[in-house]
Protein backbone atom coordinates (compact mmCIF):
# COMPACT_ATOMS: atom_id res chain seq x y z
CA UNK A 1 0.00 0.00 0.00
CA UNK A 2 3.09 2.07 1.15
CA UNK A 3 3.44 2.84 -3.20
CA UNK A 4 0.02 4.17 -3.17
CA UNK A 5 0.20 6.50 -0.14
CA UNK A 6 0.63 9.44 -2.47
CA UNK A 7 -1.58 12.89 -2.68
CA UNK A 8 0.48 14.46 -4.96
CA UNK A 9 -0.26 12.73 -8.56
CA UNK A 10 -2.41 9.84 -9.82
CA UNK A 11 -0.15 6.91 -9.77
CA UNK A 12 -1.20 4.85 -12.46
CA UNK A 13 -3.85 7.06 -14.43
CA UNK A 14 -4.20 4.36 -17.70
CA UNK A 15 -5.21 1.69 -14.88
CA UNK A 16 -7.52 4.39 -13.01
CA UNK A 17 -8.88 5.19 -16.82
CA UNK A 18 -9.71 1.35 -17.12
CA UNK A 19 -11.41 0.15 -14.22
CA UNK A 20 -15.28 0.75 -15.11
CA UNK A 21 -18.04 0.17 -12.87
CA UNK A 22 -17.48 1.44 -9.26
CA UNK A 23 -19.07 4.36 -8.84
CA UNK A 24 -17.31 5.75 -6.15
CA UNK A 25 -13.95 6.14 -9.27
CA UNK A 26 -16.76 6.93 -11.85
CA UNK A 27 -17.66 10.16 -10.03
CA UNK A 28 -14.07 11.62 -10.14
CA UNK A 29 -14.43 10.29 -13.82
CA UNK A 30 -16.92 12.50 -14.59
CA UNK A 31 -15.78 15.23 -12.85
CA UNK A 32 -11.99 15.58 -14.40
CA UNK A 33 -13.02 13.81 -18.13
CA UNK A 34 -12.02 10.31 -17.76
CA UNK A 35 -8.89 11.82 -15.63
CA UNK A 36 -7.51 13.83 -18.45
CA UNK A 37 -8.04 17.30 -16.20
CA UNK A 38 -6.25 16.15 -12.58
CA UNK A 39 -5.20 19.43 -11.58
CA UNK A 40 -9.05 19.79 -10.60
CA UNK A 41 -7.81 17.22 -7.82
CA UNK A 42 -7.11 18.54 -3.96
CA UNK A 43 -4.37 16.27 -2.60
CA UNK A 44 -7.03 13.98 -0.97
CA UNK A 45 -8.50 13.42 -3.30
CA UNK A 46 -5.43 12.39 -5.26
CA UNK A 47 -4.67 10.05 -2.10
CA UNK A 48 -8.45 8.91 -2.35
CA UNK A 49 -8.35 7.57 -5.81
CA UNK A 50 -4.61 6.16 -5.53
CA UNK A 51 -6.21 4.36 -2.50
CA UNK A 52 -9.43 3.32 -4.83
CA UNK A 53 -6.37 1.99 -7.55
CA UNK A 54 -4.78 -0.19 -4.95
CA UNK A 55 -8.06 -1.66 -3.57
CA UNK A 56 -9.44 -2.70 -6.97
CA UNK A 57 -7.64 -6.20 -7.41
CA UNK A 58 -8.45 -7.00 -4.07
CA UNK A 59 -12.05 -6.33 -4.62
CA UNK A 60 -12.73 -8.12 -7.77
CA UNK A 61 -10.22 -11.25 -6.02
CA UNK A 62 -12.55 -11.27 -3.07
CA UNK A 63 -16.03 -10.81 -4.94
CA UNK A 64 -14.59 -13.37 -8.05
CA UNK A 65 -14.30 -15.86 -4.84
CA UNK A 66 -17.79 -14.97 -3.25
CA UNK A 67 -19.18 -15.32 -7.08
CA UNK A 68 -18.28 -18.37 -7.28
CA UNK A 69 -19.33 -20.36 -3.98
CA UNK A 70 -22.58 -18.64 -4.77
CA UNK A 71 -22.61 -16.21 -2.11
CA UNK A 72 -22.86 -16.42 1.43
CA UNK A 73 -26.42 -16.36 3.23
CA UNK A 74 -27.17 -14.13 6.31
CA UNK A 75 -29.84 -15.27 8.13
CA UNK A 76 -31.83 -14.54 11.49
CA UNK A 77 -32.61 -17.68 13.79
CA UNK A 78 -35.65 -16.06 15.42
CA UNK A 79 -37.20 -14.02 12.55
CA UNK A 80 -36.34 -16.45 9.60
CA UNK A 81 -34.99 -13.15 7.58
CA UNK A 82 -32.32 -13.91 4.73
CA UNK A 83 -30.59 -12.84 2.15
CA UNK A 84 -27.78 -13.75 0.27
CA UNK A 85 -24.57 -11.17 -0.33
CA UNK A 86 -23.61 -11.63 -3.48
CA UNK A 87 -20.94 -8.31 -3.34
CA UNK A 88 -19.15 -6.49 -0.72
CA UNK A 89 -19.13 -3.12 -1.85
CA UNK A 90 -15.33 -2.75 0.09
CA UNK A 91 -14.66 0.59 -1.30
CA UNK A 92 -17.46 2.34 0.91
CA UNK A 93 -16.98 -0.07 3.77
CA UNK A 94 -13.05 0.01 3.92
CA UNK A 95 -11.94 3.55 1.76
CA UNK A 96 -15.22 5.25 2.49
CA UNK A 97 -17.49 8.02 -0.09
CA UNK A 98 -15.78 10.73 -1.11
CA UNK A 99 -17.57 13.47 -3.90
CA UNK A 100 -15.70 16.05 -6.16
CA UNK A 101 -15.99 19.22 -4.75
CA UNK A 102 -17.63 18.42 -1.45
CA UNK A 103 -15.10 17.29 0.65
CA UNK A 104 -17.62 17.86 3.56
CA UNK A 105 -19.53 14.72 3.24
CA UNK A 106 -16.57 12.33 3.33
CA UNK A 107 -17.45 10.93 7.19
CA UNK A 108 -19.50 8.28 5.64
CA UNK A 109 -17.99 4.75 5.75
CA UNK A 110 -14.22 3.91 5.49
CA UNK A 111 -13.54 1.17 8.32
CA UNK A 112 -9.96 0.36 7.43
CA UNK A 113 -7.51 2.39 9.46
CA UNK A 114 -5.39 3.79 7.10
CA UNK A 115 -4.12 6.73 9.00
CA UNK A 116 -2.91 8.63 5.85
CA UNK A 117 -6.32 8.99 4.53
CA UNK A 118 -8.07 9.88 7.88
CA UNK A 119 -5.24 12.55 8.87
CA UNK A 120 -5.56 14.19 5.31
CA UNK A 121 -9.31 14.27 5.62
CA UNK A 122 -10.39 15.02 8.88
CA UNK A 123 -9.80 16.25 12.17
CA UNK A 124 -9.24 13.48 14.48
CA UNK A 125 -10.09 13.09 18.10
CA UNK A 126 -10.13 10.78 21.02
CA UNK A 127 -9.69 7.08 20.44
CA UNK A 128 -11.57 4.62 22.60
CA UNK A 129 -10.69 1.05 22.88
CA UNK A 130 -13.81 -1.63 21.17
CA UNK A 131 -11.76 -4.64 22.93
CA UNK A 132 -9.29 -6.74 20.42
CA UNK A 133 -8.08 -3.75 18.52
CA UNK A 134 -11.20 -2.35 17.19
CA UNK A 135 -11.84 1.18 18.25
CA UNK A 136 -14.10 4.10 17.97
CA UNK A 137 -12.00 7.75 17.23
CA UNK A 138 -13.98 11.19 16.31
CA UNK A 139 -14.02 13.03 13.43
CA UNK A 140 -14.80 16.03 12.44
CA UNK A 141 -15.02 17.65 8.82
CA UNK A 142 -16.87 21.23 8.37
CA UNK A 143 -19.74 20.68 10.35
CA UNK A 144 -20.12 17.11 10.01
CA UNK A 145 -19.07 15.13 13.36
CA UNK A 146 -19.10 11.84 13.72
CA UNK A 147 -17.78 8.72 16.25
CA UNK A 148 -16.94 6.27 13.96
CA UNK A 149 -15.56 2.62 14.49
CA UNK A 150 -12.60 0.77 13.04
CA UNK A 151 -10.85 -2.46 12.14
CA UNK A 152 -7.71 -3.22 14.22
CA UNK A 153 -4.89 -1.27 13.01
CA UNK A 154 -3.05 -3.06 10.48
CA UNK A 155 -5.92 -5.23 9.10
CA UNK A 156 -5.64 -6.16 5.43
CA UNK A 157 -9.06 -6.47 3.36
CA UNK A 158 -8.93 -10.26 3.04
CA UNK A 159 -8.97 -10.06 6.57
CA UNK A 160 -11.57 -7.89 7.28
CA UNK A 161 -13.83 -9.91 4.93
CA UNK A 162 -13.05 -12.93 6.30
CA UNK A 163 -14.07 -11.32 10.15
CA UNK A 164 -17.31 -10.43 8.49
CA UNK A 165 -17.79 -14.22 7.29
CA UNK A 166 -17.17 -15.41 10.47
CA UNK A 167 -19.19 -13.77 12.54
CA UNK A 168 -21.89 -14.19 9.64
CA UNK A 169 -21.60 -17.97 10.16
CA UNK A 170 -21.79 -17.69 14.32
CA UNK A 171 -25.72 -18.13 13.20
CA UNK A 172 -26.60 -17.85 16.78
CA UNK A 173 -25.81 -14.40 16.75
CA UNK A 174 -27.20 -12.83 13.79
CA UNK A 175 -30.27 -10.52 14.37
CA UNK A 176 -32.43 -8.59 11.27
CA UNK A 177 -33.07 -5.27 12.40
CA UNK A 178 -36.45 -4.56 11.06
CA UNK A 179 -36.54 -0.79 9.44
CA UNK A 180 -39.11 1.13 11.70
CA UNK A 181 -41.69 1.78 8.73
CA UNK A 182 -42.38 -1.33 7.45
CA UNK A 183 -44.24 -4.64 9.11
CA UNK A 184 -42.43 -7.84 9.73
CA UNK A 185 -44.27 -9.11 6.92
CA UNK A 186 -43.15 -6.76 4.33
CA UNK A 187 -39.53 -6.16 5.47
CA UNK A 188 -39.00 -9.74 4.93
CA UNK A 189 -40.35 -9.64 1.29
CA UNK A 190 -37.76 -6.50 0.62
CA UNK A 191 -34.53 -6.90 -1.38
CA UNK A 192 -32.40 -4.89 1.33
CA UNK A 193 -31.74 -5.57 4.67
CA UNK A 194 -29.73 -4.90 7.84
CA UNK A 195 -28.22 -7.68 10.11
CA UNK A 196 -26.41 -7.50 13.19
CA UNK A 197 -23.64 -9.96 13.39
CA UNK A 198 -21.40 -11.12 16.27
CA UNK A 199 -17.75 -12.54 15.66
CA UNK A 200 -16.42 -15.45 18.30
CA UNK A 201 -14.02 -13.27 19.43
CA UNK A 202 -16.82 -10.70 20.43
CA UNK A 203 -17.04 -7.97 18.33
CA UNK A 204 -19.81 -6.94 16.65
CA UNK A 205 -20.60 -5.44 12.89
CA UNK A 206 -23.36 -4.36 11.10
CA UNK A 207 -24.25 -5.04 8.02
CA UNK A 208 -26.51 -3.38 5.02
CA UNK A 209 -27.46 -5.34 2.02
CA UNK A 210 -28.98 -4.13 -0.73
CA UNK A 211 -29.57 -6.28 -4.11
CA UNK A 212 -27.29 -8.78 -2.68
CA UNK A 213 -24.59 -5.85 -2.15
CA UNK A 214 -23.41 -5.24 1.24
CA UNK A 215 -21.77 -2.63 2.99
CA UNK A 216 -20.35 -3.22 6.55
CA UNK A 217 -18.24 -1.86 9.67
CA UNK A 218 -17.52 -2.53 13.13
CA UNK A 219 -20.40 -1.86 15.87
CA UNK A 220 -20.34 -1.92 19.73
CA UNK A 221 -21.74 -4.58 21.63
CA UNK B 1 -69.88 2.11 30.83
CA UNK B 2 -69.37 4.45 27.29
CA UNK B 3 -70.23 7.20 29.64
CA UNK B 4 -68.04 6.45 32.17
CA UNK B 5 -64.93 5.83 29.64
CA UNK B 6 -65.73 9.38 28.13
CA UNK B 7 -65.32 10.71 31.28
CA UNK B 8 -62.46 9.01 32.56
CA UNK B 9 -60.97 9.92 29.00
CA UNK B 10 -61.64 13.41 29.77
CA UNK B 11 -60.15 13.69 33.73
CA UNK B 12 -57.39 12.13 32.52
CA UNK B 13 -56.38 14.72 29.90
CA UNK B 14 -57.78 17.06 32.03
CA UNK B 15 -56.12 16.28 34.87
CA UNK B 16 -52.78 15.12 36.97
CA UNK B 17 -52.51 11.79 34.71
CA UNK B 18 -50.00 12.16 32.66
CA UNK B 19 -50.84 10.28 29.19
CA UNK B 20 -48.22 7.80 27.63
CA UNK B 21 -48.53 8.41 23.32
CA UNK B 22 -45.58 6.47 22.18
CA UNK B 23 -43.32 3.83 23.72
CA UNK B 24 -40.40 1.40 23.83
CA UNK B 25 -40.08 -1.62 26.14
CA UNK B 26 -37.02 -2.80 27.18
CA UNK B 27 -35.52 -6.05 28.42
CA UNK B 28 -32.08 -6.12 30.08
CA UNK B 29 -30.03 -9.34 28.01
CA UNK B 30 -26.30 -10.22 28.82
CA UNK B 31 -24.89 -8.54 26.20
CA UNK B 32 -27.28 -4.60 27.46
CA UNK B 33 -30.95 -3.95 26.83
CA UNK B 34 -33.14 -5.43 24.03
CA UNK B 35 -36.29 -3.63 22.93
CA UNK B 36 -39.10 -6.01 22.43
CA UNK B 37 -42.64 -3.90 22.31
CA UNK B 38 -42.57 -0.60 20.38
CA UNK B 39 -45.83 1.57 20.09
CA UNK B 40 -46.66 2.73 17.14
CA UNK B 41 -45.01 -0.05 15.88
CA UNK B 42 -44.45 1.77 12.59
CA UNK B 43 -42.70 5.13 13.47
CA UNK B 44 -39.84 7.48 13.87
CA UNK B 45 -39.48 6.61 17.49
CA UNK B 46 -37.58 3.84 16.76
CA UNK B 47 -34.34 5.86 15.95
CA UNK B 48 -34.48 7.62 19.79
CA UNK B 49 -34.96 3.89 20.53
CA UNK B 50 -32.02 2.98 18.63
CA UNK B 51 -29.85 5.65 19.73
CA UNK B 52 -29.97 4.51 23.15
CA UNK B 53 -29.73 0.54 22.46
CA UNK B 54 -27.25 1.20 20.22
CA UNK B 55 -25.15 4.48 20.15
CA UNK B 56 -25.28 5.89 23.38
CA UNK B 57 -22.92 3.71 25.40
CA UNK B 58 -19.96 4.54 22.46
CA UNK B 59 -20.51 8.10 23.15
CA UNK B 60 -20.39 8.04 26.89
CA UNK B 61 -17.28 6.02 26.65
CA UNK B 62 -15.95 9.30 25.99
CA UNK B 63 -17.15 10.58 28.93
CA UNK B 64 -20.54 12.66 29.40
CA UNK B 65 -19.25 15.75 29.76
CA UNK B 66 -17.35 15.56 26.89
CA UNK B 67 -20.89 14.73 25.25
CA UNK B 68 -22.37 17.50 26.82
CA UNK B 69 -19.96 19.78 26.15
CA UNK B 70 -19.82 18.92 22.12
CA UNK B 71 -24.04 19.15 21.97
CA UNK B 72 -23.56 22.34 23.86
CA UNK B 73 -20.72 23.90 21.66
CA UNK B 74 -21.74 22.82 18.36
CA UNK B 75 -23.52 25.08 16.17
CA UNK B 76 -26.34 23.83 13.84
CA UNK B 77 -24.36 21.08 12.78
CA UNK B 78 -24.74 17.17 12.77
CA UNK B 79 -22.66 14.40 15.16
CA UNK B 80 -23.47 11.09 14.86
CA UNK B 81 -22.44 7.21 14.43
CA UNK B 82 -23.55 5.05 11.31
CA UNK B 83 -26.70 4.18 12.79
CA UNK B 84 -28.16 7.68 13.56
CA UNK B 85 -27.84 11.60 13.19
CA UNK B 86 -28.30 13.87 15.66
CA UNK B 87 -28.74 17.13 14.47
CA UNK B 88 -28.48 20.33 16.31
CA UNK B 89 -31.07 23.15 16.20
CA UNK B 90 -29.62 25.88 18.70
CA UNK B 91 -32.27 28.82 17.68
CA UNK B 92 -34.82 26.22 18.51
CA UNK B 93 -33.16 24.61 21.48
CA UNK B 94 -34.00 21.19 19.88
CA UNK B 95 -32.61 18.25 19.02
CA UNK B 96 -33.43 15.96 15.98
CA UNK B 97 -32.48 12.05 15.62
CA UNK B 98 -32.82 11.53 12.26
CA UNK B 99 -31.65 8.19 10.20
CA UNK B 100 -28.54 6.73 8.84
CA UNK B 101 -26.83 7.15 5.62
CA UNK B 102 -27.97 3.51 5.02
CA UNK B 103 -31.33 4.02 4.54
CA UNK B 104 -31.74 7.73 3.66
CA UNK B 105 -28.96 7.09 0.82
CA UNK B 106 -31.50 4.99 -1.19
CA UNK B 107 -34.56 7.81 -1.31
CA UNK B 108 -34.59 9.39 -4.49
CA UNK B 109 -33.51 13.09 -4.50
CA UNK B 110 -34.06 16.29 -6.04
CA UNK B 111 -31.40 18.99 -7.05
CA UNK B 112 -32.66 20.84 -4.22
CA UNK B 113 -32.64 17.88 -1.86
CA UNK B 114 -28.94 16.88 -3.32
CA UNK B 115 -27.92 20.32 -2.84
CA UNK B 116 -28.34 20.36 1.25
CA UNK B 117 -26.17 17.58 1.09
CA UNK B 118 -23.39 18.96 -0.47
CA UNK B 119 -23.73 21.47 1.91
CA UNK B 120 -24.15 19.03 5.03
CA UNK B 121 -27.64 20.70 5.99
CA UNK B 122 -29.30 17.59 7.48
CA UNK B 123 -31.11 19.61 10.01
CA UNK B 124 -33.19 21.41 7.29
CA UNK B 125 -33.45 17.78 5.76
CA UNK B 126 -35.33 17.08 8.47
CA UNK B 127 -37.53 20.16 8.67
CA UNK B 128 -38.25 19.67 5.16
CA UNK B 129 -39.53 15.93 5.69
CA UNK B 130 -36.63 14.49 3.28
CA UNK B 131 -34.92 12.92 6.44
CA UNK B 132 -37.29 10.71 9.20
CA UNK B 133 -36.48 11.61 12.51
CA UNK B 134 -37.98 12.46 16.04
CA UNK B 135 -37.28 15.19 17.91
CA UNK B 136 -37.70 16.55 21.81
CA UNK B 137 -35.94 20.18 23.09
CA UNK B 138 -32.01 19.82 24.11
CA UNK B 139 -33.15 19.88 27.61
CA UNK B 140 -35.30 16.88 27.45
CA UNK B 141 -32.63 14.77 25.56
CA UNK B 142 -30.08 16.02 28.47
CA UNK B 143 -32.72 14.35 30.86
CA UNK B 144 -32.62 11.10 28.80
CA UNK B 145 -28.79 10.83 28.81
CA UNK B 146 -28.35 11.38 32.52
CA UNK B 147 -31.50 9.09 33.58
CA UNK B 148 -29.69 6.63 30.57
CA UNK B 149 -26.03 6.65 32.14
CA UNK B 150 -27.32 6.37 35.27
CA UNK B 151 -29.32 3.03 34.39
CA UNK B 152 -26.56 1.54 32.62
CA UNK B 153 -24.69 1.34 36.19
CA UNK B 154 -27.71 0.63 37.99
CA UNK B 155 -29.43 -2.16 35.10
CA UNK B 156 -32.75 -2.48 36.11
CA UNK B 157 -34.27 -5.44 34.58
CA UNK B 158 -36.41 -3.61 32.88
CA UNK B 159 -37.24 -0.01 31.60
CA UNK B 160 -39.71 2.13 29.66
CA UNK B 161 -38.29 4.59 27.47
CA UNK B 162 -41.99 6.93 26.29
CA UNK B 163 -43.30 9.91 25.14
CA UNK B 164 -46.30 11.62 26.80
CA UNK B 165 -49.10 13.81 25.56
CA UNK B 166 -47.29 17.17 26.52
CA UNK B 167 -44.02 15.89 24.12
CA UNK B 168 -42.17 14.83 26.80
CA UNK B 169 -40.01 12.49 26.76
CA UNK B 170 -39.09 10.06 29.74
CA UNK B 171 -37.05 7.24 30.84
CA UNK B 172 -37.91 4.88 34.08
CA UNK B 173 -36.60 1.45 35.67
CA UNK B 174 -38.98 -1.48 36.75
CA UNK B 175 -38.52 -4.62 38.75
CA UNK B 176 -40.73 -6.87 36.61
CA UNK B 177 -42.04 -6.69 32.99
CA UNK B 178 -46.04 -6.86 34.64
CA UNK B 179 -45.40 -3.93 36.44
CA UNK B 180 -43.80 -1.88 33.26
CA UNK B 181 -47.21 -2.78 30.86
CA UNK B 182 -49.19 -1.87 34.05
CA UNK B 183 -47.73 1.03 33.98
CA UNK B 184 -48.09 1.53 30.15
CA UNK B 185 -51.50 0.20 30.47
CA UNK B 186 -52.48 2.78 33.43
CA UNK B 187 -51.13 6.08 31.30
CA UNK B 188 -52.69 5.27 27.79
CA UNK B 189 -56.04 5.96 26.02
CA UNK B 190 -58.90 3.81 27.02
CA UNK B 191 -58.70 2.25 23.55
CA UNK B 192 -55.13 1.37 23.74
CA UNK B 193 -56.26 -0.02 27.15
CA UNK B 194 -58.83 -2.32 26.18
CA UNK B 195 -57.06 -3.62 22.98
Amino acid sequence: MIFHLNSEKIIDVERLKSIEGIEQIDKYRDYTNNFTDPAKLKPEEILYLNLCDWLEPQAIKINAALKKRGGIKVIDPVSKAEVIIEKYDLYHSLLGEMKPEFLNNVTKGGHLPIAELKSALFETGEIKSLGNGFFDMTIKRGSNKRLKSYFPLGTNIEEAVVMIEEAILNEEFVKYIKPENLSIEKALKTTEKTFEVVHKINQKFSIHINNGIAKFYPNAL
Amino acid sequence: MELLNSILMLYRKESLIMLIEKYDMYEKKRDGYSSYEMFPEYDSFFYISRFFLVDFKRFRSFGMKVFFEELNMLGNDTIGTEDVNINIDQNDNKIYISESYYTYDQKPRTPEIEKLFNQSNFLELCKIGFLDYVTMTKDNFFHLLLIWDRFLDQSPPFVLLYEDDKNWFDILPFDSKKAMEKFVADHTELEETQK
